[in-house]
């Protein structure tokens, strides 16, 4: 299953990064994502949005689906270090365009500031490889990963500190 | 070292602190101590000691007019190891600072248990102290001594004479005559400082614009390790205390964290992710072998040594939320400590091995918790819920941890009986990472 979606997704991707018509469409048709339910960002690329729903993937309003490559932090979950279906794609979103490009980016993992501090620099280090690993999958290996762990933290909010930072 | 005119208004607001009783039901009081910028300032925090030793500390002959207020430190001392219950100066019916003038039946009408009293008196050399210890009920002086030290020794011998006081009044070692080490940060300047365990007179040991974490000291007192990070890559030092230089001992691929000394010096235990996950590791200092420890896909850091220097203590999430494990120091399979609890980490002996003291979390954010050793009973013994890093007294009664107090990361005290008793910051910016010498200071 995830394997036909990853097929997918890159296919996706092509028509996206190929052309700049799906964009110009959501301009010219602003009123296709105004019908959309509540909690979808504007200008979603339709083709992105099928595949959402295709997989049950809803807008955590975390990211700017409708500027994939915009999103420069992942996030994740408390303790965790997997990726959810949202974050997953956007992750590939990147590795796509680094695969074709031959680019390399440095993975920055964190961790909001509960529990101890030297569990969660291997914990942003985890989630770093998280990342890596994904992108690895796809053919984009110009990665590194390192991790402050819980030591620089952007928000008081938890949850934007629980994540991986990419340097492009 | 405190400017004296600061000692002054120092002196004045400890004894405001002293002249009001302590009352059994839960209340703060709360000192203000302002101290130069980049010291430790200290406030103080204390609930009422319910079954604490009454205790009176009469102000030492010439307290006011040297350098530091000895007999101040001493009630300072006592007060925060949350044994004792400090009877203000404001009920004493009168001050003697000799045996010899003592009244017994004035402080037994205080209810007072014990009684010190004491002289500090010029000397070639600077200072003579002396002091004696009197048990109020039997009437007897038990303890009686006298130093000879220069004014900028004044604190330590006060110190001194509180550890001797602790164990004849509790039959334990005291644990006021040591260091503290600790981290501060404000804005994006870390500095990993070293100070009396009552946080005066800070000594600064490293500087950095980058991340310091994972302290430890060296069990003779003569090193501190710590972990620096360096765009998100770290590194792990040996600083030596009276050379000021310092070795990178551990800058593998990945991260290198948790040093720990072994109880005979000899070894490093850490953590080192340079195998693709981390996984602790021991190293010999003098040829810099690792030996391996642990082998599974679970995060392990965070090693702590037995005080016969035979096994770990370590944090791992191979379980799915980190928890305490116990392996042999020569590696094989570990065992669970603990089993209460949704997270535990950060666990360390005390110096007789009968008491654990870790990082829990039961529900009610993170906490300080004590496990006995026997029963594997986890108690929590703080109330607050971001407490982190642990470290007991080298009497194992008392633990430094640091916590958040006011939105600022704070280092407070707590009695393994579980009473608060100090908390301590910086005027500027966070404390954290905190570590107790292992040994005492020299007088």
């Amino acid at each position: 299953m995830k394997q036909m979606a990853k097929i997918i997704l890159v296919a996706l991707l092509a028509i996206v990064v190929a052309s700049c018509a799906g964009r110009k469409k959501m301009q010219e048709n602003p009123e296709i994502t105004a019908e959309t339910g509540e909690g979808i960002t504007a200008g979603i690329d339709p083709e992105i949005q099928a595949f959402m729903d295709a997989n049950g993937i809803v807008d955590s309003g975390r990211y700017n689906l409708s500027d994939p490559l915009s999103n420069k932090t992942i996030y994740f979950e408390y303790d965790s270090s997997s990726l959810d279906p949202e974050s997953d794609m956007i992750v590939q979103f990147h590795a796509q365009h680094l695969a074709s490009t031959n680019g390399s980016v440095v993975l920055e993992g964190h961790a909001d500031e509960r529990g101890s501090r030297e569990y969660n620099l291997s914990l942003g280090e985890r989630r770093g490889q998280t990342v890596q690993a994904v992108m690895s999958a796809i053919g984009a290996s110009n990665t590194d990963v390192v991790s402050y762990g819980e030591e620089k933290p952007v928000s008081e909010e938890y949850w934007q500190n629980r994540r991986v930072e990419l340097l492009y | 070292m405190i400017p004296q005119a600061n000692q002054q208004t120092v002196n004045n607001m400890i004894k405001m602190f002293f002249t009001q009783r302590l009352n059994p039901v839960l209340f703060a009081l709360i000192a203000v101590f302002a101290m130069p910028a980049n010291a430790v300032l200290e406030i103080d925090i204390t609930e009422g000691v319910i079954g604490g030793i009454p205790i009176a500390v009469v102000p030492f002959l010439n307290s006011q007019s040297v350098p530091q207020d000895v007999s101040s430190v001493i009630s300072s001392d006592l007060a925060r190891s949350g044994r004792f219950d400090v009877i203000p100066e404001t009920d004493f019916l009168n001050r003697p600072t000799d045996a010899r003038d003592v009244s017994f039946k004035d402080w037994r009408l205080l209810k007072a248990d014990a009684l010190v009293v004491g002289k500090i008196l010029p000397s070639a050399s600077g200072y003579q102290v002396s002091f004696q210890l009197m048990d109020v009920g039997r009437g007897l002086t038990i303890e009686g001594r006298s130093f000879n030290v220069p004014g900028n020794r004044l604190r330590v011998v006060g110190h001194h004479i509180s550890d001797i006081i602790y164990q004849a009044m509790t039959g334990k070692p005291g644990a006021f005559n040591t260091w503290i080490a600790y981290v501060t940060k404000s804005g994006s300047k870390y500095e990993l400082q070293i100070a009396d365990s009552d946080g005066y007179d800070p000594q600064s040991i490293r500087t950095s614009s980058e991340p310091i974490i994972a302290t430890a000291w060296s069990p003779d007192g003569r090193k501190v390790a710590y972990v620096e990070l360096n765009k998100g890559r770290s590194t792990i030092w040996i600083q030596d205390l009276a050379a000021g230089q310092r070795r990178a001992v551990a800058q593998f691929k990945g991260n290198n964290s948790s040093p720990a000394f072994s109880p005979d010096g000899r070894r490093l235990a850490m953590s080192l992710s340079k195998d693709g996950n981390p996984e602790i590791y021991v190293m010999d200092l003098a040829t810099s072998a690792l030996t391996r420890i642990t082998r599974d896909r679970g995060i392990d850091t965070e090693p702590s040594w037995s005080p016969d220097g035979r096994s770990l203590l370590f944090t791992s999430g191979r379980s799915g939320k980190p928890q305490i494990y116990k392996v042999s120091a020569a590696g094989g399979s570990a065992q669970r400590v603990t089993f209460q609890g949704k997270y535990n980490a950060k666990a360390s002996y005390s110096p007789d091995g009968t008491k654990i003291t870790l990082i829990t979390n039961q529900g009610q954010g993170d906490r300080i918790g004590l496990l006995d050793v026997k029963t594997g009973v986890i108690q929590q013994l703080t109330k607050s819920d971001l407490d982190e890093s642990p470290s007991f007294a080298l009497n194992g009664e008392m633990v430094l941890y640091a916590t958040k107090a006011g939105g600022s990361g704070v280092l407070s005290v707590v009695s393994d009986l579980g009473r608060v008793a100090q908390t301590l910051r910086v005027q500027q910016g966070d404390v954290r990472e905190p570590a107790w010498s292992p040994v005492y200071r020299k007088l």
